[in-house]
């Protein structure tokens, strides 16, 4: 469903040297796919999330999502495909503070054209263990909650492609244990979901891991998984 | 719908700062008041003038006697007691200008009426019976005198409403006798309440009674002051007056000796429309000023809507990521400030329309705030709200999402 070849991005900051945050990247992954992204600081990991999730622009390579070249797209037709097809789950959850759970999960529902958006909010927040927090603000919920609800957030749209950058990465242990846990039971429900992590606990879930040096793949491997894959 | 909930969770995080959004609000929402109060202001004493015209007539001329003559280059005075005008001046521009519907002869003097022990100064008018008529005065109570009984010179009075309140309060004028000087005089009628006249004399402090009984028994003299000469429209003023002069002229054998008018004729249009133009301008000139404060309003509004994009940076980040389009971007934050802009103008209009009841009362200026000037207010702030919105709204739909979303 995913297909990168030779893609690559650089930063040029004033006269100073261009950082490479991604080079030659090829990287396939199949639909109902989990893998974990994985590697130093600054080894480029986010960089590759934003260009997955569309958010930002290789300079150079062949992006193809679903079989289509996404390269030359509109930043209207970009933010389309962000809304249908991508859910991202970002380290800090970037919740609306003032929004109830339902709102928030509501916002990606604003930008298309659907009805019954209350129903399908509390669905998801159904899904992610949460359905009785609906009207709770941010602010009325522990950590994991509104990481959670941040997940019903990327769910809601029914996307593809589920994107989390370091999701774990403001939690601590026990929390990280039940997203992990809910990343790996969406993965068994037949979702694609790329997860960044320094968490080795997470990176050892996922089937497939790729390790990331300094912009380069170095690494991709099938992991034994300890949780059976498979549709459904 | 998915607009409304979409301006909702927008409009939440914009007021989560109550004071910064009421200190916005309040400056427009000034700025729209002070506009609604001085314009209410001018327009009332535009309203007023006309008014004034209404009442005392736009279709009427005032034949005055006596006019300033200059004479081998001197410039003398009007003389105290002009004895040009006549009651006859008065029947033949009735009967021999088509122009004018009908003229009434009038001298009026101040004079001293008693009531029993109560004695109030006043104006005492003596005219002829057309003159309610042509004044455009009703009566509350009574009748007027008739034809007849002025030319019997009978000596009834009917009474303004001052006059009436200051000598019978709440009791019965009619059948009793007052007294003009020394003159008794049986009440017959009331008049209506008519207000203040265009040149600031109160109609209601006044009596009216039959011209000869007037001229004979109370001013002992023989010509009359001023002469009404009604024309048949407001626009038919001008060719009446011009018809009176000429009338006038000839009667006074002005012509063949080629002397200049030894009367005067007054248009209270013409007077009057040089004041209305004076009450617009004003308007237009405060309004003016007033509109410097719907700008300091646009930059609250602007300055606000700055600060709330700034710091709603992963807000905006997160929303282009979840699928929001840059218009869609632009339209929250356009919304934002409309509903500012709005919310701002209907405050504004409820303190102006409170304060200009309250410099009503305190001033007796009337204000006037018509349903157009509210529409007109709300409209303009809701522009202002646009306009000064452009900015901020601009600026927070060009942001790049992921720069947006790492800078907080
Ligand atoms: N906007 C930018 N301008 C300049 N350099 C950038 C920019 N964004 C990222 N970089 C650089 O690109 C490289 C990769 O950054 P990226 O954020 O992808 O790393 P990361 O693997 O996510 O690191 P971490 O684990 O700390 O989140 C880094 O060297 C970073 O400094
Ligand atoms: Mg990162």
């Amino acid at each position: 469903m995913i297909r990168l070849a030779d893609v690559g991005k650089s930063y040029q900051k004033g006269d100073a040297p261009p950082v490479h945050a991604l080079r030659q990247i090829d990287l396939e992954l199949g639909q109902g796919e989990m893998a974990a992204v994985v590697g130093p600081s600054g080894s480029g990991k986010s960089t590759l999330m934003n260009v997955l999730g569309l958010l930002d622009r290789p300079d150079q390579g062949c992006y193809q999502l679903e079989g289509q070249d996404v390269s030359g797209r509109s930043g209207d037709e970009l933010a389309a495909l962000r809304n249908r097809k991508i859910g991202f789950v970002f380290q800090s959850f970037y919740l609306l503070p003032r929004a109830t759970a339902a709102e928030n999960v509501e916002l990606p529902l604003l930008y298309r054209d659907r009805s019954q958006m209350r129903r399908h909010a509390l669905r998801a927040l159904e899904e992610v263990g949460l359905g009785d927090r609906a009207d709770h603000r941010p602010g009325e919920l522990s950590g994991g909650q509104r990481q959670r609800v941040a997940i019903a957030r990327a769910l809601v749209n029914d996307p593809q492609l589920i994107l989390a950058d370091e999701p774990t990465g403001n939690l601590d242990s026990a929390v990280s244990e039940s997203i992990l846990s809910l990343f790996l039971e969406l993965h068994r429900r037949g979702r694609t979901v790329l997860v960044v992590t320094h968490d080795e606990e997470v990176a050892r879930c996922a089937e497939r891991r790729i390790h990331i040096v300094d912009g380069r793949i170095v690494s991709d491997q099938r992991t034994d998984t300890r949780i059976p894959t498979g549709a459904n | 719908m998915r607009s409304i909930r979409l301006l909702r969770t927008s409009l939440q995080e914009l007021f989560a700062h109550r004071l910064r959004a009421s200190l916005a609000l309040l400056g427009n929402g000034l700025g729209i008041a002070s506009v609604l109060v001085l314009i209410g202001i001018g327009e009332g004493a535009r309203q007023e003038v006309v008014r004034g015209i209404e009442s005392f007539g736009a279709d009427l001329l005032v034949v005055k006697a006596g006019k300033v003559q200059p004479v081998r280059g001197r410039v003398l005075q009007p003389q105290s007691q002009v004895s040009t005008l006549t009651v006859d001046d008065a029947e033949a521009i009735t009967a021999e200008c088509p122009e004018v519907s009908d003229a009434v002869p009038v001298h009026d003097q101040p004079a001293q009426i008693k009531f029993g022990q109560i004695a109030t100064p006043t104006t005492v008018v003596g005219t002829l019976p057309p003159y309610f008529q042509v004044r455009r005065f009703t009566l509350v109570r009574g009748r007027t005198f008739s034809a007849a009984e002025e030319r019997a010179s009978r000596r009834v009075a009917v009474l303004g409403a001052t006059v009436s309140e200051t000598l019978f309060g709440g009791q019965d004028p009619l059948g009793e006798i007052i007294r003009v000087g020394r003159v008794p005089f049986e009440v017959i009628g009331v008049l209506q309440e008519k207000g203040v006249s265009p040149d600031g004399a109160d109609e209601d402090d006044q009596i009216v009674v039959p011209l000869r009984a007037a001229l004979r028994r109370v001013f002992q003299e023989n010509y009359v002051e001023f002469i009404y000469a009604k024309a048949h429209s407001s626009d038919r003023v001008e060719p009446a007056e011009a018809q009176v002069r000429q009338l006038l002229r000839r009667r006074h054998r002005l012509d063949r000796r080629g002397r200049p008018d030894d009367f005067e004729i007054q248009n209270l249009l013409g007077v009057m429309e040089t004041r209305v133009r004076a009450s617009e301008s004003f308007t237009l000139m405060v309004g003016g000023v007033a509109s410097l404060s719907l700008l300091v309003g646009g930059f609250g509004i602007l300055s606000v809507m700055l600060l709330s994009t700034r710091e709603r940076c992963s807000e905006i980040g997160l929303r282009m990521a979840v699928g929001a389009r840059r218009r869609d971007i632009l339209g929250q934050f356009l919304g934002e400030a409309l509903v500012l802009g709005v919310t701002g103008g209907v405050l504004g209009v409820g303190v102006g329309l409170a304060s200009a009841a309250v410099v009503g009362r305190l001033t007796r200026w009337s204000t006037a705030i018509s349903h157009e000037l509210i529409v007109a207010a709300v409209a303009f702030s809701m522009a202002v709200g646009l306009v000064f919105g452009v900015i901020p709204a601009l600026r927070a739909a060009g942001l790049d999402p992921i720069e947006a979303l790492r800078r907080d």
